[in-house]
């Protein structure tokens, strides 16, 4: 039996009332229930000699903050992104691995879709559902965004992005500046279009890889179901190790891009100057 | 029988259309080819919500604190070690001080007793040789006197001798008085 390709569309298994229970979302709300285990354990313990599973959390812990401070270049900035970065780290990567182990996408039910009968898997990698990788998207570009006005000012921060101060200040100057002024108040523009940009790349980016390597593991299995796909297999740990590493850390570029304030033309060298010193 | 049948269309009717509508709700568009359903973003983003709760407040705040709290230890205890070592090179060093100037104090003892001792002695000295000089020459002066008594008693003795010899010689020729006379003569001579 040839099985069926993995549909663009994760599937529902069930309804509760109305709402659709998808084979991609029972495998978020195992990934969920792993990080509450996981939090429930680790919640209470704050030993100073660690032990055991704090010690292994600690690690882990300290490790990823060392990338984070390559980064942002900052201990305190690293510790206030570290619980966004490292929760999405974490969680697109668990929940990319965890839909390695056999049966998801081959274990499921007998339902009707789409007119015909279909076996439709009850486990879908997580991050293969759009739903999934635009809520993480959306919610890692506006908190940016929050993150940026709370740290820099409100003004100062919607001065990236619609620069009409620039255009203001530029009639005291006159001549060219005024010319210049413009073509920055249209890349500020381009800017609000390069944030909307942002988001659909990271959700599809993650979306793509994922389910790109779910169905090319379907594919391998229904040809030569033995000892073939494995290669493959470990491409995937890779890939989903990449993709949970790209997503993470562009969120946390955006980060700390929306965090650092804009230099202004004549500031930038007396910042310079004072910087040498 | 007739009305059940009406009735029966219309729930099914019913029920077509709102599987349809429900139908173009879940795919409309683009959105509803990729899979986007609202009702599932909300869940998803729930989800995720609930993850970067546990893992903010449950997993990263005990470890960052604990991470924090043993930095600050590390850092103190460094900072004390250094402490100690400053405090200790500092005491080493005073204690050489010390016992440079409780050396020099000892010397300058030594050196006024000893200073001392032999003012003392040469005081000594010369009080002795004055003191033994002057009875030198007290005895002189003893000695000298007793001579010149021992002189004049020896004149007296050899005077009353002589008058005796005398006499006995010129018992009868010569009186008393002028035998004395010649006596006299005799000793000043």
């Amino acid at each position: 039996m040839i099985l069926a390709l993995p549909p663009l569309v994760a599937e529902p298994i069930f309804h509760i009332g109305s709402f659709p229970i998808t084979n991609a979302y029972i495998n978020s709300s195992i990934a969920v229930v792993f990080f509450l285990i996981m939090g429930l354990l680790l919640r209470n313990r704050k030993a100073s000699v660690p032990k055991g599973l704090q010690n292994f959390a600690e690690s882990v812990m300290e490790f990823l903050l060392g990338y984070v401070d390559q980064v942002t270049k900052d201990r305190k900035k690293s510790l206030k992104f570290f619980p966004i970065v490292g929760a999405l780290f974490l969680f697109i990567l668990f929940s990319n691995w965890i839909s390695l182990i056999p049966g998801t996408g081959s274990i499921g039910r007998w339902l009707i879709h789409e007119g015909h009968l279909e076996l439709v898997p009850i486990l879908r990698p997580a991050n293969s559902d759009l739903n999934l990788t635009l809520a993480m998207a959306l919610f890692s570009v506006i908190i940016s965004h929050v993150v940026g006005i709370a740290m820099i000012g409100f003004f100062k921060y919607a001065n990236k992005f619609i620069k009409v101060w620039d255009i203001i200040k530029s009639f005291s100057k006159g001549g060219m500046s005024i010319f210049v002024a413009m073509i920055e108040f249209v890349v500020g523009i381009i800017e609000v279009i390069s944030e909307i940009a942002k988001i659909i790349s990271l959700s599809l980016r993650l979306f793509g890889n994922i389910f790109a390597g779910e169905v090319l593991l379907t594919v391998l299995a229904g040809l030569i179901a033995y000892g073939v796909p494995l290669p493959f297999m470990a491409l995937e740990i890779l890939v989903g190790l990449i993709q949970a590493t790209v997503f993470s850390m562009l969120v946390l570029v955006y980060l700390t891009i929306a965090t650092t304030p804009i230099h202004e033309h004549d500031s930038e060298a007396h910042a310079e100057a004072t910087t040498a010193h | 029988m007739d009305l059940h049948q009406i009735l029966l269309a219309a729930t099914e009717v019913v029920q077509e259309a709102a599987e349809t509508t429900a139908h173009a709700e879940e795919s409309s568009g683009i959105l509803g080819t990729l899979g986007i359903n609202w009702k599932l973003f909300l869940a998803q983003l729930f989800n995720f919500a609930i993850v970067l709760f546990v893992f903010w407040k449950w997993i990263f705040g005990p470890i960052s604190s604990s991470l924090i709290a043993r930095q600050d230890k590390i850092e103190k205890s460094l900072q004390n070690a250094e402490m100690i070592e400053k405090e200790k090179r500092q005491l080493a060093t005073d204690k050489i001080e010390e016992m440079r100037v409780v050396r020099q104090e000892a010397e300058k003892i030594i050196k006024s007793a000893t200073d001392t001792a032999k003012k003392m002695k040469e005081e000594i000295i010369t009080e002795a040789q004055s003191q033994s000089s002057k009875m030198m020459e007290q005895t002189k002066a003893q000695m000298v006197m007793e001579k010149q008594t021992m002189l004049k008693e020896v004149k007296q003795d050899v005077a009353g001798l002589v008058v005796e010899a005398a006499e006995k010689i010129l018992r009868e020729k010569l009186d008393s008085k002028k035998d004395h006379e010649l006596i006299m003569k005799a000793i000043k001579k």
